[in-house]
C-alpha cells in the first residue's frame, strides 16, 4: 500500500490543518447563508401563488407584483368559464390598504385579499376552513407571518387572543375573526383576508367590473395547455378584431416563473446573493490557497527530494490536490452543521421560511471541492518548481 | 570465504544493469554552463571521468568548483548541455525527463539537510523511497528494519523526525538512499552530522554495498577521517578535473618515493603530492627513453628496471652512467632549460615514473630541500 503522504501532511501539522479547515468552513457557512437566503426569498415570493387554488391564472399582462397587480375585466371571467374542460372560475381581488395597528394606533400599509368565501380560493386547509367566518363586511382574518408593527395583542404574533379584536382599515372598522397562515413576501409585511364587499368596501376606488386574479379550475382529466389555448382563443374572439388581449392566461409553473424572474433576476436580490457566494468562495480560496502554498513553501526540499528519487510531478500533483479535497471536506461537515443551525435561528428570529435542502448540500459540496481544488492548483505551480538540483 | 548478504535483498538483478558492464558512469567532455546570453557562464570545462562499478569515489574541490554540478549532472537532475554523460548505460545528453526520472530511480541520493517528512515516521520516510518499484511489501519492511537497525537507529524505527537527533535523521535519510538497493549512491557531506564512530559505520556499510551489490558511490566530502575508504580521488579546481587518482596506486608511489633519497626530506604532505602527478610509463629493453638534443620535457625516476646513459660528442659516443631503481634523471635540461645533454636506453624493461616540466618545476618551487638534494645530485653527477 502507497504512504498516504496527503493524509500525514494534513494530521501531522494539526494547527495549520484546523486553521484551513476553518477556513473552509467560513467560505461554506458564508456560502449555504446566501444560498438559504436566495432560496427563502425564492420559496417567499412563490408561497402565494402555491397556497391558490388554480390550474389556470388569468390576470392583467400589466401585473407587475402582489401589491400592485393591475386589473382585468370580470367579463372576461365569465368568458373562460364557458369553455369546455373549465370546472370553476373564481375571482380574487387584491390590494393595497392602511392598517391601523389596534395596540399602537400606527398605520401601515397591509396586502388585503377579497375574495368569495364559498368559493375555495386557496388550496391550504386552515384558510379555507376559516373563509367561513368572513360573514360579513367587518370580518378579517388575519395572517400570522404579518410583522408584530400591525399590533398583536401579545406583540410577537397574531394568535387566539387578537381574535375580537377590533381595528382599522382605510378608516373602516373592522374586527380579527381568526388568523391563518401565508406570508406574503417581499411586496408587503402583512396579509388579511376579506370577503369581496368589505374589499370593495376598503377600496372603492377599484370598480367591481375589475379583477386582479381569475382562477380557473378545470374538470379531471382535462389538458392545461389545450385548455389555456382554448380560453385565449375563446377571449380573442370576443374582442374587436386588431385590439391585443387585455389579459393573460397562465400555469401555476409560468406564474412562479414570472415571480422568480422578477425578484431574482430583475431587481439586484439575486445579483446580491450570487454576488455573495462568489465572494464567499474567493475568501474560502484566498485562506486555503495561503495554508496550501505556505505547506508546500514548508515542504519544497522534501518535495524536490522525491522529485530526484524519481516521484513524478503528476505524483507530487496527487498530493497536493488530495490535500485540498481532504481540507474540503475537513471543512464543509462543521460548515454543513453551523449553517442548518444558522437556518433554525434566522426563521425563528427573522421569521422567514429557511430551510437547508439535498440538492443545496449537493452544489455547496461541489463548490467547496472546486474551491480547494482551484487552490490547489494554485499551489501546485511550486510543487512543480521544487528543483531537485538546488538540493546539493 | 565471502561474507553472509548484511540485508534483506529487494531488487532482481536487472538486466539492463549487467548489460552495462564494469562501468557505472563515463563522463566524456562535458561542459556546462549556467546562465542565458550575455550572464552565460562556463561553470564546468571539458570534463572526463570514468568510474567503474564497485568504485568508492571521493569528490573534493574548493566550493564552486563545479563538483556539485557534475554531482546534480550524474544524478539526472540537471540537463546535459554539451558533452557526452552515461550513466548505468543510459545516455543522459538529450534525455527528455521521463528518461531522466526513469535514471533517477537507479539513484540513492544523500543530500546535505535530511529532508524528511516531517509527518511521516523513519520507517514511513524510507518506504517512500521503496514505494516507487512495486517491490514485495514484506521484504521491503524487513528490508527497512534491517537497514534502520544496522545504522543504529532500531529503537527509533517509528519515531517522527522532530524525536530524532540530527545525526539520526540524518542516518534516516542515508537509509533512505540505499533502500531501494541503488547501483549508484550520490552524496553530498554524508557523514558531516555524524559523530565519529556512527559516520564510520555509514561507510563501512557503503564499503560491504560496493562489495555485495556492485554498488558505485560518489560522495563529496571534507571529512578528512573517510578519505580512507575512497578507490578513487577526484579534485576539482575551477570546473576542471584537476586530478583523478586511484588511491591504491598513488599510495604505493608514496611507499616508493619515501625510499627515495632524493625525497627523503619531503613533507610527506609534498611526497603525496608528487605521488598524485606522476605518471607510469614502460619501456621495452633497448628502447631509448630520452635522446640527446631533444628538448626536455620530462623527468624521470626509475620504479624498476634499469638503464644506460650514453653522451655523444661529434662522432664520439661514450657510455656515461648505468642508473638502477630509485634513480632519477632528466632533471639537468629541466633546470637548465638547455637541450638533453644525454641519451638514455631501457637495458631491460623497465618502468619510470615522469613529472612533467610545470609539476616539477612546482615541486621544485615548493620545496628548498628538494632543490638543494637536487642541486647537490647534480653536482655530484659531474
Amino acid at each position: 500500500m502507497r504512504t498516504p503522504l496527503a493524509w500525514y501532511n494534513l494530521t501531522h501539522n494539526k494547527v495549520r490543518t484546523v486553521v484551513a479547515a476553518a477556513g473552509v468552513t467560513f467560505a461554506v457557512v458564508l456560502v449555504f447563508t446566501q444560498l438559504g437566503f436566495l432560496g427563502s426569498i425564492e420559496t417567499t415570493v412563490t408561497r402565494f401563488f402555491d397556497a391558490m387554488n388554480f390550474d389556470l391564472m388569468l390576470r392583467s399582462p400589466k401585473y407587475l407584483h402582489l401589491s400592485d397587480t393591475r386589473v382585468f375585466p370580470l367579463q372576461r371571467l365569465y368568458q373562460a368559464a364557458e369553455v369546455p374542460g373549465v370546472k370553476s372560475a373564481t375571482p380574487v381581488q387584491v390590494g393595497l390598504a392602511r392598517w391601523r395597528s389596534p395596540t399602537t394606533d400606527r398605520a401601515r400599509g397591509i396586502l388585503a385579499i377579497g375574495i368569495q368565501p364559498e368559493q375555495e380560493a386557496f388550496k391550504t386547509p386552515e384558510i379555507r376552513e376559516k373563509s367561513g367566518r368572513l360573514t360579513d363586511q367587518q370580518s378579517v382574518l388575519i395572517d400570522r407571518k404579518s410583522r408584530k408593527e400591525f399590533g398583536p395583542q401579545n406583540g410577537e404574533r397574531f394568535s387566539d387572543a387578537d381574535i375580537g379584536i377590533g381595528a382599522e382599515i382605510n378608516g373602516k372598522e373592522v374586527r380579527i375573526v381568526g388568523h391563518f397562515e401565508l406570508g406574503t413576501g417581499l411586496t408587503a409585511d402583512g396579509c388579511i383576508l376579506v370577503n369581496a364587499m368589505a374589499f370593495r368596501q376598503f377600496l372603492p376606488t377599484r370598480s367591481p367590473e375589475d379583477l386582479s386574479f381569475g382562477l380557473i379550475r378545470l374538470e379531471d382529466g382535462a389538458d392545461v395547455n389545450a385548455v389555456a389555448e382554448q380560453i385565449r382563443e375563446q377571449i380573442r374572439r370576443a374582442l374587436p378584431s386588431g385590439e391585443v388581449a387585455d389579459v393573460e392566461v397562465l400555469t401555476l409553473a409560468d406564474a412562479k416563473r414570472y415571480e422568480l424572474t422578477r425578484w431574482i433576476q430583475q431587481t439586484s436580490i439575486g445579483i446580491i446573493f450570487q454576488l455573495g457566494v462568489v465572494v464567499s468562495l474567493m475568501v474560502g480560496t484566498v485562506i486555503v490557497f495561503q495554508v496550501l502554498s505556505s505547506d508546500v513553501a514548508a515542504h519544497m526540499p522534501q518535495y524536490a527530494t522525491l522529485k530526484a528519487m524519481g516521484y513524478t510531478n503528476q505524483f507530487l500533483s496527487g498530493v497536493v490536490l488530495t490535500q485540498a479535497v481532504g481540507l474540503a471536506f475537513l471543512g464543509f461537515l462543521p460548515g454543513l452543521l453551523i449553517s442548518e443551525l444558522l437556518y433554525q435561528l434566522t426563521s425563528y428570529l427573522a421569521n422567514i421560511p429557511i430551510v437547508m435542502n439535498g440538492s443545496r448540500i449537493a452544489s455547496v459540496l461541489v463548490m467547496t471541492i472546486a474551491m480547494c481544488a482551484f487552490s490547489g492548483l494554485g499551489a501546485l505551480r511550486k510543487v512543480w518548481m521544487a528543483d531537485p538540483a538546488a538540493l546539493f | 570465504m565471502p561474507e553472509a548478504p548484511l540485508l534483506t535483498s529487494i531488487r532482481k538483478a536487472s538486466p539492463d544493469d549487467s548489460s552495462t558492464g564494469d562501468t557505472a558512469i563515463r563522463v566524456d567532455k562535458l561542459n556546462h554552463y549556467y546562465g542565458e546570453g550575455e550572464l552565460r557562464k562556463q561553470v564546468l570545462f571539458e570534463n572526463n571521468l570514468e568510474v567503474a562499478r564497485g568504485e568508492i569515489v571521493i569528490m573534493t574541490g574548493p566550493s564552486g568548483s563545479g563538483k556539485t554540478t557534475l554531482l546534480t549532472l550524474i544524478g539526472a537532475l540537471r540537463t546535459v548541455q554539451e558533452g557526452g554523460l552515461e550513466v548505468m548505460g543510459n545516455q543522459l545528453r538529450g534525455a527528455a525527463l521521463a528518461k531522466l526520472v526513469r535514471v533517477r530511480r537507479k539513484l540513492g541520493f544523500i543530500f546535505q539537510a535530511h529532508n524528511l517528512f516531517q509527518s511521516l515516521t523513519a520507517f514511513q520516510n524510507v518506504r517512500m523511497a521503496a514505494e516507487l518499484f512495486g517491490f514485495p511489501a514484506e521484504r521491503t519492511s524487513r528490508r527497512i528494519t534491517e537497514l534502520l537497525t544496522l545504522l543504529g537507529l532500531g529503537h527509533r524505527i517509528h519515531y517522527k523526525p522532530d524525536s530524532l537527533s540530527g545525526g539520526q535523521k540524518q542516518r534516516v535519510a542515508i537509509a533512505r538512499a540505499l533502500v531501494h538497493q541503488p547501483p549508484i549512491i550520490l552524496a553530498d557531506e554524508p557523514t558531516a552530522a555524524l559523530d565519529e564512530k556512527s559516520g564510520r559505520d555509514v561507510v563501512t556499510l557503503f564499503q560491504r554495498f560496493t562489495r555485495e551489490d556492485r554498488c558505485t558511490i560518489i560522495m563529496v566530502t571534507h571529512d578528512n577521517r573517510i578519505l580512507d575508504v575512497a578507490d578513487r580521488i577526484v579534485n576539482m579546481v575551477d570546473g576542471r578535473i584537476k586530478s583523478n587518482v586511484l588511491v591504491k596506486v598513488t599510495a604505493e608511489i608514496c611507499e616508493f618515493l619515501r625510499h627515495v633519497p632524493l625525497f627523503q626530506r619531503l613533507t610527506p604532505g609534498s611526497i603525496t603530492e608528487v605521488a598524485d602527478k606522476v605518471k607510469s610509463e614502460k619501456h621495452k629493453a633497448g628502447a631509448a627513453i630520452v635522446t640527446q638534443g631533444d628538448e626536455g620535457d620530462k623527468f624521470y625516476l626509475i620504479r624498476r628496471g634499469a638503464v644506460d646513459v650514453t653522451r655523444t660528442e661529434g662522432t664520439q659516443s661514450a657510455p656515461l652512467n648505468s642508473l638502477g631503481e630509485g634513480a632519477f634523471f632528466g632533471e639537468a635540461a629541466l633546470l637548465t632549460g638547455e637541450p638533453r645533454n644525454a641519451t638514455v636506453i631501457a637495458r631491460e624493461d623497465t618502468e619510470v615514473y615522469t613529472l612533467n616540466k610545470e609539476d616539477f618545476q612546482a615541486v621544485v618551487a615548493a620545496s628548498a630541500s628538494f632543490e638543494e638534494e637536487l642541486r647537490k645530485a647534480l653536482f655530484q653527477r659531474h
